[in-house]
């Protein structure tokens, strides 16, 4: 058998893995999230079982851990909805269409409050409400790493790509930028932030990326999606 | 004391939700599907139906409509695993009080629970 073959074999095998988990995912992210639910239920019960045999004093410690246990557990939620639904088409929607992602952007920035530009139109080849959760998220992520005042917010096209870039001064001090990605990452304040992981998977499903650069005390999150160049 | 009736097919959920409802002074009950459920409402009409949105042997709106056409006063509470809200938004429609995402959020349950309470008590 040439690797030819071989690759043809593994491609049709992928779609039909593809087509099993998108006709699956929305049922497979409930069924996901049940035992996390019993987890956090019983911790619940397990804090206040101690609470009881203690004589309802509060243990610091103990509320510290079970705090972080149910961020965990609520996390790996966050992350299975991004998995199986988030990066899979929109239920009872066709092949992807020309979608204008500039006017998507502008009005995504607009819900966000916050002061953008964007030029002309875009047309890339997606699901409108997708690309509208990626904004949505890409602006709520960034939003918390960079300081308000200087933020800048903008989205505008070249031959190749429409591209949104949020710059501004990061709000930690100790901001790493290949860390907000990660779907492990969690913010100075100590919760759990997977808008930005989730942001990058929706942005790679169209043929997009999702980035980040740092110049001194300056940041750059850019999100580009490939313009659609089929006319 | 508040009757509260849990409706969930997984038995580790609604054995959990049953302890921490106790734990909050309520009475709890529970059954596993829409048949059971719905039986479960005409014996015992509680105060709070916690209504699971899957269920076995249909949705946990259909037991939604009927407790609401039949029991206008038994508030329901509608349990959903599912990302999106649009079943949730549906449920309130039909005079669900409230919904809950799974992992649910225990003390938004606790302040629905005591606000269905305070109404009831009106």
């Amino acid at each position: 058998v040439d690797s030819s073959t071989k690759e043809k074999g593994l491609d049709r095998w992928l779609e039909s893995f593809a087509r099993t988990s998108f006709l699956r995912s929305s049922d497979i992210a409930h069924d996901l999230k049940t035992p996390l639910n019993v987890a956090v239920l019983n911790l619940e019960l397990l804090r206040m079982r101690v609470r009881r045999l203690t004589g309802d004093s509060e243990d610091e410690k103990l509320n510290e851990y079970c705090r972080s246990l149910e961020l965990e557990l609520r996390r790996m939620a966050k992350i299975f909805d991004t998995f199986f639904v988030l990066s899979t088409p929109p239920k009872g929607e066709s092949a992807p269409e020309p979608v204008d992602v500039a006017r998507i952007f502008a009005e995504a920035a607009g819900e966000a409050v916050l002061d953008s530009t964007v030029d002309g139109t875009a047309l890339v080849r997606a699901h409108e409400a997708r690309i509208r959760q990626a904004f949505s998220l890409l602006l709520e992520g960034a939003s918390k790493l960079l300081v308000a005042e200087g933020r800048t917010v903008r989205g505008s096209s070249s031959d190749q790509c429409f591209t949104v870039t949020v710059s501004g001064k990061p709000a930690d001090e100790d901001f790493e930028p290949t860390k907000i990605f990660k779907f492990y990452y969690t913010d100075a304040d100590g919760n759990p932030d997977v808008s930005l992981a989730a942001t990058r998977l929706i942005a790679e499903t169209y043929g997009g990326e999702l980035n980040a650069t740092q110049e001194s005390d300056k940041v750059s999150i850019l999100l580009s999606l490939p313009l659609d160049q089929s006319k | 004391m508040k009757r509260v009736l849990i409706v969930d097919d997984d038995r580790a959920t609604s054995a959990g939700m049953a302890d921490v409802v106790e734990e909050w002074g309520y009475e709890p009950e529970l059954t596993d599907t829409v048949k059971s459920g719905w039986a479960a409402v005409t014996r015992l009409v509680p105060d709070v139906a916690i209504v699971d949105l899957k269920l076995p042997d249909g949705s946990g709106l259909d037991l939604l409509h009927r407790i609401k056409e039949t029991y206008p006063d038994v508030s329901v509470v509608i349990l959903t695993g599912h990302a999106t809200v649009d079943s949730a938004v549906k449920a309130l429609k039909v005079g669900a009080e409230d919904y809950v995402t799974k992992p649910v959020d225990l003390p938004r349950l606790q302040v629905i629970l005591k606000t269905v309470e305070d109404k009831q008590a009106m």
